[in-house]
């Protein structure tokens, strides 16, 4: 079997679920964010949301804290250090496998535009 | 005019928009500009050394808050009105402060894009403004002042997560002629009319803030809960 296609199956599917990677890449941009933030960004159902973030913070891809803005209680979502890294491999591994030539060392490089002469 | 290559809708451009949702960011550095200016003239109108030496502290104190201290107040008020209605994200940090030119290594690791640049092209506008008056001979110096921080907020701010409309930069000139007929009757000096920037400059940012704030509580009324973690 072709060494790209072995790759996807190494692929870790708590990122790669569409859902779960749309937590994940907004906490990374954002740094942290409450429950609500998360559910209109993301465009997710409450239950939905819940889910996810369960299924997360139970591999400790992120972690939720409460904590006081004032005298006014949060319950913040920030991603963790396992899963920064996580998401790192996750986007490595993805490069990888759709590259055209499949050469994990060289990610794809932009070629410089042809002169029009 | 980017001075770095950030996608319009990304999480972090959308977080750092959000910030300003609800104009409490403007109504607050607003009204610090016009205390502190209101504070400077009335210093400057002072005959007497103690009363002067009181404004002169109280005028410290404003600097230090348009310089910092404002952010913690805005965070004291979106705690109550803000988070329990659209939810909490990390404020943004100011744009001269974070490493936007991190190269991009691969897909999830991207340069920080939730950051404003409200402080570099709107506060730092404002001072600018501030020495135009000083600079042209009176009573012109005003209204030209008003109208070149009108072009540049509008023409800095076109792109950034709080743009704001032409119409209503327009009201900056307009104010600027209106003041510079009270101006000559009263035949105040430089540096009184020099501040006088910061006051309408300052009224003027509270004024756009209100009204945001007015839309973004007609459009999201308090939820019966307090929290929204329900993980």
């Amino acid at each position: 079997m072709n060494e790209r296609i072995q790759e996807v199956s190494q692929l870790d599917r708590l990122v790669h679920e569409p859902a779960r990677l749309k937590i994940l890449l907004i906490l990374q941009a954002v740094g942290e964010a409450d429950f609500l933030y998360l559910q209109r960004d993301g465009e997710f159902t409450q239950g939905n949301l819940s889910t996810h973030l369960n299924k997360l913070e139970g591999a400790g891809y992120v972690e939720i804290e409460k904590k006081f803005k004032g005298k006014v209680p949060l319950t913040v979502c920030r991603l963790t250090a396992a899963g920064e890294r996580a998401l790192l491999a996750y986007s490595r591994q993805m490069l990888v496998i759709l590259q055209p030539n499949g050469n994990s060392a060289n990610p794809p490089q932009k070629k410089p535009r042809a002169s029009q002469t | 005019m980017e001075d770095y290559p950030a996608p319009e809708n990304s999480p972090g451009r959308r977080a750092a928009a959000n910030w300003f949702i609800d104009g409490l960011p403007e109504i607050v550095t607003g009204l610090e500009f016009a205390m502190l200016g209101g504070m400077a003239s009335w210093l400057l109108h002072q005959p007497l050394r103690f009363e002067r030496l009181l404004a002169a502290g109280v005028l410290f104190l404003l600097i230090l808050l348009v310089n910092g201290g404002g952010r913690n107040i805005t965070e004291f008020f979106k705690a109550r009105v803000t988070y329990p209605r659209t939810g909490y994200v990390q404020p943004p940090m100011h744009a001269e402060e974070s490493q936007r030119s991190e190269p991009v290594v691969s897909l999830a690791h991207l340069p920080n894009e939730n950051v404003t640049d409200f402080r570099r092209r709107t506060v730092t506008v404002f001072f600018f403004g501030w020495i135009l008056p000083g600079a042209i001979n009176p009573p012109w110096g005003l209204p030209v002042a008003m109208s070149a921080t009108a072009l540049a907020l509008y023409l800095l701010n076109r792109h950034s997560e709080r743009p704001y409309r032409w119409w209503y930069t327009f009201l900056l000139p307009a104010a600027g002629l209106l003041w510079m007929s009270l101006d000559s009757r009263q035949g105040e000096g430089d540096l009184a009319r020099q501040f006088r920037v910061f006051v309408i400059a300052g009224l003027w940012l509270s004024a756009q803030g209100a009204w945001t704030l007015y839309g973004y509580l007609r459009r999201n009324p308090r939820p019966p809960a307090e929290e929204g973690l329900h993980a």
